[in-house]
Formats: structure tokens, sequence, C-alpha cells
């Protein structure tokens, strides 16, 4: 008995070291095989063209009772000039949010809500496009609002400002993502800093984009000869053709057709990028170069050749540079491809600092490696599989694949041309493989885009070949101002300031400040609405401070010594990025206690301006400089009484960086000095938000750890 | 000349309105289609085959929530959704058998630390920071083992996307889209992490979980407001009155042993239903069905849960002082979606506060500009058993939260006295029947509602019945729920205010 047992319990040891030994290929999952993709089924699509040109792409769909429309709009962003890039995309989000003919934005979304529907439009970098879903029974109402939105939108104002302060939003967070960075700089190397299949909005452009910009550009590029429609739904066709046309059909043709997009000239070239971003452990390195036209007769073979380098999980850069090497977390690559314009071809690779030469090495070698050593079967069967696995949800809706029959046909691409991928992808031999990536990839012409922090990597960049710095500050849009520098100018603006601290009590009780504290109510004024909050701070000057902000979303803590900061918020507490304690250093700099105790210092220069009207009283208008007149504001001086009333300069808004302006009253005196009881902040016109101060006290005591981290 | 506009376009909507009424749509073909099948051990497959493209979407309703969770370990069911992304016994793991070792040594310590913890302020100290060191040793050595993230590796290799999963107070749903020539793929994983869960990772994901509660509840006002003070003060016996995600020192006390405790008496296949839309054979469904589902051993039915709360004696109401933005939820409490009564009341949260011209947002925020968000709703915190019809809003600057509620009260006074006029009726079925005819154009959002409506109603037709109930609809019914359940006497409310002002200050 005892011995039976024994002998069992040594079989099954036996079989779990099998078992063991075969892990991977025993599991469940390993073993399935799994039956071919079903056949993907074209919906018969019909085509009629509009006495204006317009042409109809139009599909029956009895499943639902619901109508759908997409018109794909010829224009993009492509067309906005360089110095107003943007204006495309603005143009598109106005024309539905800004108002028509008949009404107004507001009234339009009264409309669509009351019917559960929806109209929606936008313009993009190559093309546009307007959208449309609603039930069936309201469909002659969609049609209206969409052919009112395309023909006779009228671009009101308020919505210009409210989507111009969105843009502006978008770019004050475009370099929060490294790896978005990494890509946004590797086109702007590939296509060219201006091209505009690479270049992006800034504050600048955004700034001057008008109203009169957007006007123009509708009509010249949103007129018949530039629109396809398609419709599909539950509707009879030829009753929907005349709705269409009735909406449509009128409408008389524009400035002509849209100017093709660019060429793009590429020479192959090698060269090394580095932007330096801080507050991050990994670089993100991409390395490529251009890369080809969806009609490539070579993009089945690149397409698998791309998948076995680079394709995600069990690729060649997976296996080596993710699991053996243990490199990096994230690595993988794309030769991705447009109709019209030639695609870009990037390698990435996320990996810590102190390895991101030896990273960036590995695969550079697994792209020489695939000129050299074919895939093995696996390696070709998975690489495949894989891009068909995918490829599916390229058919998984009635919309997309009419929006694609639509763009084939505006750059004359063949309809059938997705039919021949699955065929033409499962030919390609090994063979093909490495002939493909001995011609198409140049592993010693490559580009190599590197967003990190240099001081930690492995190795210099330099190896890799001759660095060009990238810079991705963003520039602020500011418009310098001319003003008169001279002795006169300088002498009356330092007299002024003198005249201001005395009228504020007196430069001698301001050295007396070392420290101040204070509880304020503040109201933030949000697009959504007002947001009332409060705030308690405590400084020790010249640059110590904490603040502490309660909102609705929890407690805000920020703490800087002018060097360093952090911020927590729940839970969380992260460091300060640079560009936030540059801006706490320009905080400091307009402060006006720090100003009022620094008037010897040669650092602060003062300029007169102008006396002017301020609100509504007469004042001098003082510009406070640094001395290498990197930081400035205005300070705004009662002429009268001498005393600040206001402040104007160019910073951080709540939409990016734009003009603010304070307005500062109700003085009260606390140990010998006037202090502002009362400040307005207002963005570049408009109230932002207003601060009440409750209490102040004067050179407070500092409780222990007060700015220390948790 | 603005108003005029205004005015013609009002009438408008409403003639569109009067058509829609008249013009039906016939649900009956789609739902012929449906095909339902009941494996032995009690796991409903509902089958929606639609060919037009060749994927499917999977949505797994297990009909087990937090109301389900047992006392003391309230959120379990939401732990038990994260865990259930961390493979299985033969996805995620180097080696199995090593790693379920060391698991158990995981758990034995967790038990001496419970034991010493249950001591409260006589717990020793010292041997607790013995023994949680000696578990951080255990819980690297079983780490070594876990392939990271495997599971969610396989599925996009595989060609799956939208791999997700969310836990309510009524169940649990994990979602995944695939080609319709995977379907064995998630049959098999789907089926393998159901019917031998590893609970792999568990005492570092109880820190996520942590964090996850931290920054929902403990650090955010309207988090404290609705899950703190406002369903506790509704609910005295029902378990709709506790919190979602649990209380910290439960999430701490969370153990393999309770949870798996707790899986085999919900995680049963009667109480699982699977939802598949698209491209599928519903007899091939089936087979695979029975092969891979069909190994889950037959469970009873988990004991049903029978508090149904006395409606509340008077109003009860609570204040958080706090400094942030001034708040307040009010509601009362309703029957559960099963009532026959819960499509008006529907309708008459969608006419109070659904969307940018619904009656309360056009008084409070649009005319008074006394709130800058108003809100209606009912199913918070959930459907299944009796709830609330809530109204939150956020004054704005120069009002306060009583000003509002003044107007609101009002404002349901006359929902209560007066029939709501005949457009706005009209704009809610329009509404309802748009977004209802929406969902039926999704696959996944189709195969959600129909393992939905299979557990809320008992039966997934329910959902093609919902359109024409909303449809038959009249004032009078909105009239009659508003002046039924709306009872100012029996009201609950949770107010976020600011501290009171120090006088001495």
């Amino acid at each position: 008995m005892r011995k039976a047992y024994k002998f069992i319990g040594y079989l099954s040891i036996v079989f779990v070291m099998l078992a063991g030994i075969t892990a991977g290929a025993g599991r469940t999952i390993d073993k399935l095989e799994f039956p071919p993709m079903n056949k993907i089924e074209m919906p018969e699509v019909d085509k009629v063209q509009l006495d204006n040109g317009i042409m109809l792409y139009i599909l029956e769909d009895h499943e639902l009772p619901i109508v759908r429309a997409s018109v794909r709009l010829a224009a993009g962003d492509f067309l906005s000039p360089p110095d107003k890039v943007g204006l495309g995309d603005i143009t598109g989000t106005v024309m539905r949010t800004g108002g028509t003919a008949r009404m107004t934005g507001d009234e339009i979304d009264e409309a669509l809500e009351a019917i559960g529907a929806s109209v929606e439009v936008n313009i993009g970098a190559t093309s546009g496009r307007a959208g449309m879903n609603i039930l069936l029974e309201y469909a002659d109402t969609g049609l209206e609002i969409l052919a009112d939105v395309l023909r006779t939108p009228r671009f009101d104002q308020d919505k210009i400002d409210l989507a111009k302060n969105q843009m502006r939003t978008e770019i004050s967070s475009r370099n929060d993502d490294p790896f978005q960075v990494c890509v946004r700089e590797f086109k702007k190397v590939i296509y060219g800093q201006e091209s505009p299949y690479a270049r992006h909005t800034e504050y600048s452009t955004v700034n001057g984009i008008t109203r009169e910009d957007m006007i123009d550009f509708h009509r010249k590029y949103i007129s018949p000869e530039n629109v396809m429609i398609a419709v599909w739904g539950d509707f009879k066709k030829e009753e929907m053709i005349t709705k269409v046309k009735k909406y449509f059909e009128d409408w008389g043709k524009g400035a002509g057709l849209v100017p093709q997009l660019p060429e793009v000239k590429y020479e192959f070239k090698p060269g090394v990028y580095y932007a330096e971003k801080d507050n991050v452990t990994q670089s993100n390195v991409l390395i490529g170069h251009i890369g080809g036209l969806t009609g490539d007769p070579d993009f089945f073979a690149l397409t698998v050749a791309n998948n076995v380098l680079g394709g995600s999980f069990g690729s060649r850069m997976f296996n080596e540079v993710r699991s053996k090497k243990g490199l990096a977390y994230s690595t993988g690559g794309n030769f991705s491809s447009n109709i019209s314009y030639p695609g870009i071809y990037y390698n990435y690779v996320i990996t810590k600092l102190e390895s991101t030469v030896e990273a960036t090495e590995a695969v550079l070698h697994e792209i020489r490696r695939m000129q050299t050593d074919p895939p093995t079967e696996e390696e070709l069967e998975r690489a495949k599989s894989s891009y068909l696995n995918s490829f599916v949800f390229n058919f998984d809706s009635k919309g997309e694949i009419i929006n694609r029959m639509m763009t084939y046909d505006y750059y004359d691409f063949p309809q059938d041309f997705l039919f021949t991928v699955k065929d033409k992808i499962e030919k390609v031999t090994a063979e093909d493989v490495v002939d493909v990536a001995r011609r198409r990839f140049h592993p010693d012409e490559m580009k190599i885009v590197v967003v990190g922090k240099a001081d930690q990597f492995d190795k210099p960049l330099s190896i890799l070949g001759a660095v060009d710095t990238i810079d991705i500050t963003i520039p602020s849009g500011e418009v310098e101002e001319e003003v008169v520098i001279n002795e006169e100018t300088l002498a009356k603006g330092m007299e002024l300031l003198k005249l201001a601290a005395d009228a504020c009590g007196g430069v001698d009780n301001y050295m007396k400040v070392k420290a101040v504290s204070s509880e304020s109510d503040v109201v933030l004024v949000l697009p959504q609405g007002e947001m009332a909050i409060s705030a308690s701070a405590i400084s020790v000057l010249p640059d110590k401070s904490k603040e502490i902000m309660n909102t609705p979303m929890g407690e805000i803590i920020t703490v800087t010594d002018g060097e360093t900061g952090w911020m927590k918020q729940g839970p969380n507490v992260v460091d300060m990025t640079s560009e936030q304690i540059e801006s706490s250093k320009k905080e400091l700099f307009r402060n006006i206690m720090h100003l009022f105790q620094n008037l010897d210092n040669p650092e602060y220069q003062a300029v007169f301006v102008a006396s002017e009207d301020f609100r509504g009283s007469q004042a001098d208008i003082v510009k406070v400089m640094s001395a290498d007149g990197a930081e400035s504001f205005k300070l705004i001086l009662d002429s009268e009484t001498h005393m600040p009333i206001g402040k104007m300069f160019f910073g951080e808004t709540m939409m990016g960086p734009g003009n603010l302006t304070q307005i500062i009253s109700d003085y009260r005196e606390i140990s010998g000095i006037k202090v502002p009881f009362s400040v307005i902040i207002e963005a570049d016109g408009k109230k932002s938000a207003e601060i009440k101060t409750k209490d102040l006290k004067i050179n407070p005591e500092i409780p222990e750890g007060t700015f220390d981290k948790p | 000349m603005k108003q005029l506009r205004s005015a013609f376009f009002t009438l408008a909507i409403m003639a569109l309105a009067m058509i829609s009424s008249a013009a039906a749509f016939d649900f009956s073909e789609i739902e012929k289609q449906v095909v339902e099948y009941k494996l032995d051990n009690g796991l409903t497959i509902i089958m929606l085959p639609r060919h037009d493209a060749p994927v499917i979407s999977f949505v797994t309703h297990v009909n087990a929530g937090c109301t389900d969770d047992p006392m003391g370990s309230m959120g379990m069911a939401h732990m038990f959704e994260h865990m259930a992304f961390k493979g299985t016994e033969e996805i995620g793991t180097t080696d199995i058998k090593k790693e379920k070792k060391w698991m158990a040594e995981e758990d034995r310590i967790f038990a001496l630390i419970m034991e010493e913890r249950t001591k409260g302020p006589l717990a020793d100290s010292a041997r607790l920071a013995a023994l949680t060191e000696e578990l951080a040793a255990a819980t690297d050595s079983a780490e070594q083992y876990v392939v990271t993230n495997e599971f969610g590796q396989i599925v996009s290799r595989e060609g799956g996307v939208g791999l997700n999963a969310g836990t309510s107070m009524d169940y649990t749903q994990y979602y995944l889209n695939y080609p319709s020539n995977k379907l064995e793929l998630w049959m098999a994983m789907e089926s393998d992490r159901f019917a031998h869960p590893v609970l792999r990772e568990l005492f570092n994901e109880k820190n996520v979980v942590a964090e996850e509660r931290r920054s929902r509840i403990t650090s955010s006002p309207s988090g404290k407001l609705f899950w703190g003070e406002y369903i506790g003060l509704a609910f005295n016996a029902h378990p709709y009155g506790k919190c979602l995600i649990g209380e910290m020192s439960e999430i701490q006390n969370y153990n393999r042993p309770t949870m798996m405790k707790q899986f085999e008496t919900y995680y049963v296949p009667r109480n699982i239903a699977v939802g598949i839309v698209g491209d599928v054979d519903p007899d091939e469904v089936i087979r695979l069905a029975e092969k891979y589902f069909g190994k889950i051993k037959d469970r009873p039915e988990p004991p049903p849960l029978m508090i149904d709360e006395e409606y509340p004696f008077g109003m009860r109401q609570a204040t958080i002082r706090d400094n942030s933005q001034p708040m307040f939820i009010t509601g009362y409490r309703i029957p559960s979606v099963r009532h026959p009564d819960f499509v008006a009341l529907d309708a008459l949260a969608s006419y109070l506060g659904s969307g940018r011209t619904s009656a309360l947002y056009k008084d409070l925020v649009k005319e008074k500009k006394s709130a800058v968000s108003v809100s209606a709703f009912t199913g918070f915190p959930g459907r299944k058993y009796p709830t609330l019809f809530s109204i939150f809003c956020i004054p704005s600057n120069d009002f306060s939260n009583t000003d509002n509620e003044e107007i609101i009260l009002a404002e349901i006074e006359k929902v209560r006295n007066e029939l709501i006029p005949e457009e706005e009726l009209a704009k809610i079925k329009a509404q309802a029947k748009a977004a209802f005819i929406n969902t039926l154009g999704s696959n996944s959002g189709m195969a959600s509602q129909l393992v939905s409506y299979y557990f809320y109603k008992g039966d997934w037709r329910e959902l093609f019945k919902e359109i024409d109930r909303v449809n038959a609809l009249t004032a009078e019914d909105i009239k009659r729920v508003a002046e039924k359940y709306l009872d100012p006497d029996k009201r609950v409310v949770a107010y976020l205010e600011k501290p009171v002002e120090d006088e001495n200050n």
C-alpha cells in the first residue's frame, strides 16, 4: 500500500517536471486553432451626382430607424497660412458652435437635444468631416441644420473666443506626455518644421486668427466642389436623394477646387536630435525615416517586415530589447503610410534614462539584422496574423466603410484595395521580407529623436552621431511693445516707485517685514460658471511660500522655496516642474512687497511709460524690468495718491499665456504698511478671479515644519 | 427677433415630435433574432447574431455587486473585478505551483496579522510590524513568478479591443470585443478566469484600491457627500447605504479565504449571463459554451437579499462642513426598476433635470443664474432594489444651497400639482427613443443591455417593451408619480457647506 502510494507520488513529480519544461506550449489557449476570418461583406453603395457637382453616396440600411450622414470636406488645416496655423481647425469648430443664418449656436444645441440628435464638424490637418446622427422621422431637421452649418455659418464672436481658449489650453499641455513630444518633434524632423504634415499651433498663430479669417476660409474652401456627401440609414433611396437635393443642390459653386496637398521632399541623411524634459525617469526614443504610400507595391512586404521587427508581442524588438535585454517596458515600430502623402517609419523604445543609448543601439541592431536574417516560419506567421487580426476592425461599421469609400474616390485610389490586402499579405515570403528590408530600411541613415535628461544617460548621445538640440519650450506669444528707455524715463520711473513706497508706509517699514500670512476668499470664473474657494498662504520673504486652496475636488497645497517645490492634491505629492518654479519666480518678481524691499537692488529697473486713465483714475504707468530685461511688468500708480492701483503683465491664465491685469484696492494699514485687501484679476480683458483677503498678518509665527514635504 | 425665432423653433419641435408618436418602428424583427440558451449548470447565454462585420462583442454579467458583499468586507465585489484581470492558472505565471505555494504563505501570515489586529488597541505593535515584513517578503517571492498583465497582452495580440469591466451596487460586468474567429479564445479565457480564479497579486492590488478610495471618496467633496452622507442617510438597513468601494479598514481586511468564499457563493453559473452580439452562429456558440463554461460546477443560486426597508418616517438631513464649493443632493425613496412606476419616474427625472433644456436647468442655471449645475436622476445608488430619485445642485457664487433648494422644492410642488407641457412629454419620448435606438446600433451596448435586462427584469425581452412603455406615458402619469413619491416630508438631503465663521477670529 505504502509502496504504491510512493510510486504514484513519484509519477506525479515526473509529470509536474515535464509540464514545467513544456510550459507555454501545454496551455489550453496555445492549443487552440482558429477558423479563418469570416468574409467581410461590403454593402452596395449608390452614387448620384447633384447638379452642382456634389457626389452623393447613398446606402439603405433598414436595421434601425436612424439616418446618418457624413460629409467629406477637402479643406484641411494645411490650407492655413503659416502665421495662422489652426485656422482650418477652429473654422470647423465654430461652423458648428457659432450659429447659422437662421439660428444661434445655442438654439441649434437645444433643437438637437430635444430630439436626441447630433451634428458635428471637424477639420483636421489634411481633410475635414461633418457628421449627423438622427432618428428617421427628424431627418429633415437634421439635414437642414447640417446644410445650414456648412453653407451659412455666422461665426458668433463669443463662440470664437471659447474655441480659441480651448486651443490655447491644448497648447499649454502639449509637453505633458513625453511620448507625444517625441512623436511631434520626430514628425518635424522628417517632414520639416513648416510642413503642414508636422507643424502645429502656437499661441501666436491662434491669437492671430480673426473672425474675418474664418469667414474667408469658409468662403474659399467649403463649397460644393470640395465636398462629398454620404447618407445611410432607414429610408428609400429615391426619397432621400430628393431630400438631399432639396438642402444641398442650390448651393452655388465657390472659389474652385481646394489646392492639392503639398509634396514631401525627403533626403535620407542620419541625424540625432535631443529634447530635454525634466520630471522624467525614462527616455522616449524614436528612430526612423520617411515611410511610404499606401498604394506602394512594397506595402504588403513592408507591413510584414515591420511586424516581424516591431509589431508588439513576440516581435524581434519585443523579444530582444524588452524581454531578453530587459531594456525597456515598451518598444515597437510602425511603417506608416497614407494614400495622399508618405507616412513616417519609426521604431520607438521607452527605457530608463540610464540605458538610453544602449537601448537605442539595441533597436538599431535589430533593424540591421532584418536585412540579413530572414524571419523564421513562426515569426512570419505571427507577423501576418497580428496584422490580419486587427484588420477586421476596419469594417465594423457602415460609417467607416462609407467614409473610406469617399476618401478613396477623392484620391482616385482603387476601391478594392483592402480586399487585395489579405491575399497579398499571406503571399509574402521570408525572402520578400529580407529584400524589402534591404531596399526600404536605411539603418545607417536614421533620424533619432530622444526626449529625456542627458545628464543621466548611460553614454553620451554623440556616440550615435552629431547631436542637434531641440528646444521644446512653448513660445509665449507675447507681443513686445515699444517703451522709450533713456536716462529721463529711468529716473522718473524710479522716482515714482519711491513715491509709491512712501505712500504705502515707507521703505523702512517694508524692510521690517520678514513673513506674511493671509486668509482669503477666492472666486474663480470658469467657463462653466463661478467657483468659490478659500485659500490661505504663508510666505517667508524673500521666496519661501505655502499656499493651501480648498476646492470642490479637494485640498491643493503648493509649496516652493524659489528653487524647488511640490504640490499635494489628495494623496498625491508631485514635484513642481521647472516651468512651474519658473512661474513662481516670475510671480515673486511682480510682488509689490518684494519690489519695495528691493528698490536699491540694481536687479530692478523702472521706466516711466505714460500717464493715462486706468479704470476711471488718472494713473502713471511704470514698467518694472529685471536688469537683463527677461522679466517685466507694468505697475499702475494713482497719479494723486501714488498708491499702486493695478498691474499688467503677460503670464499664465487658465487658458494658457495671455495678458493679465490686476485691479488692486481696499488698502488697510497693518504694522505700518498699507496692504490691499481686494484684487480682481482679468485675463485678456475678462474677469477671471477675485481675491478678497479676510485676514493678513505681518511677521506671524511660522509653525515648525510648515514647508516640510509630506 | 431672437424671441420670435425661439418660439418658432419650439413649435417646430412640437410638430415633429407629434409625428414621432404616430410612426412607430417595428423592433420585433431584431427581437426575433435573439437566442437564449441555458447550460445545465444554469449559466445563461443571450445571443444576437448580426453579420454586418466579422466582429463580436462580449459582456459577462455577474449578478453580484456591492449589495452582496459580506459585512466587514464591503467593496469586495469591486476588488474581485480588479483581480479578474490578473490572469488564470495558465496565464500570467511562469510556475503556478510555486506561485501558489507563496500565495498560501501570504495567506498564513495574513491570518496571523488579522488575529493580532482584532485586538484593537491591545495589539502587539512589534509583532504586527514583524508579520507585515514577513508578508512583504512572501509577496515578493510570489511575484517573481508573475508575468505582468499577460492576460491583457494576449487579448491585444489576438486582435481583442475594449477589454474592461465595471462594478456597481447591483452587478459586475466584463467587456471585450474580438474578431469573430476568436470566439473560442474568448470562451477559453473568460471561462477559465471565472472557473479557477487565482487572486494573484492580491496584497499589492489592495494598495491600488486603497488609492482609488482616497481619490474618489476621501479627497473628493462630492464623493464624501454622495457616498459618505447621502446614501447612508437614505438607507438604514439595506446595503444601498454602504460605500461601494468599502471602508479603508475593510479594504485592509480583504483576504483570499473570505474572497474565495464570496466567489463560490456569488460567482455561480446560475448568477451569470453572457451577452454575445455580432458575427456568431448560435449553434457554434452553444457548442463552445458547453465545452468551456459547461465545465464550471453547478452550485446553488446565491441567497436572495430580502430587506424591504420601510420608507423614511420623516425628513433626514446631514451637513458636511468643508472648505470647498457648496453643493447639495436631495432625494426621495422610489421603488425598484421592476415596479411599473419606474418608467414614469425616469421620465420625470428627465423632464426636471437631464440636459441643458430641462426645466430645472432652464430655471436655475439659465434664468435665475442661482446655480452652475443642476441635475435629476434615478438609479443611484442602484436600481435592483428600492432606490432614490435624486436632485443634485451646485449653487452659483451669490446664492446658497438653501436658496436653490427652495426653488427646486417649488418646482417639485409644481409637477405634483400641474401637468407638464405636452411638448416636454414629446421631447422626453423622442430622447428616450433616440437613446434606445443608438444602443441597438452598438454591438457592445446591445450585449450589455440584454444581460442587464435579463437579471433586472427577469427577461431580456423587457428591453424591447421599454420603449412602448415610454411612448404610452401621459402627463397625468408623471404628475401621479410626482405626487406619490416626491413627498416633501419624507425627503433626504445632504448639504456641503462652508465652515461656520469663527466669531473670535
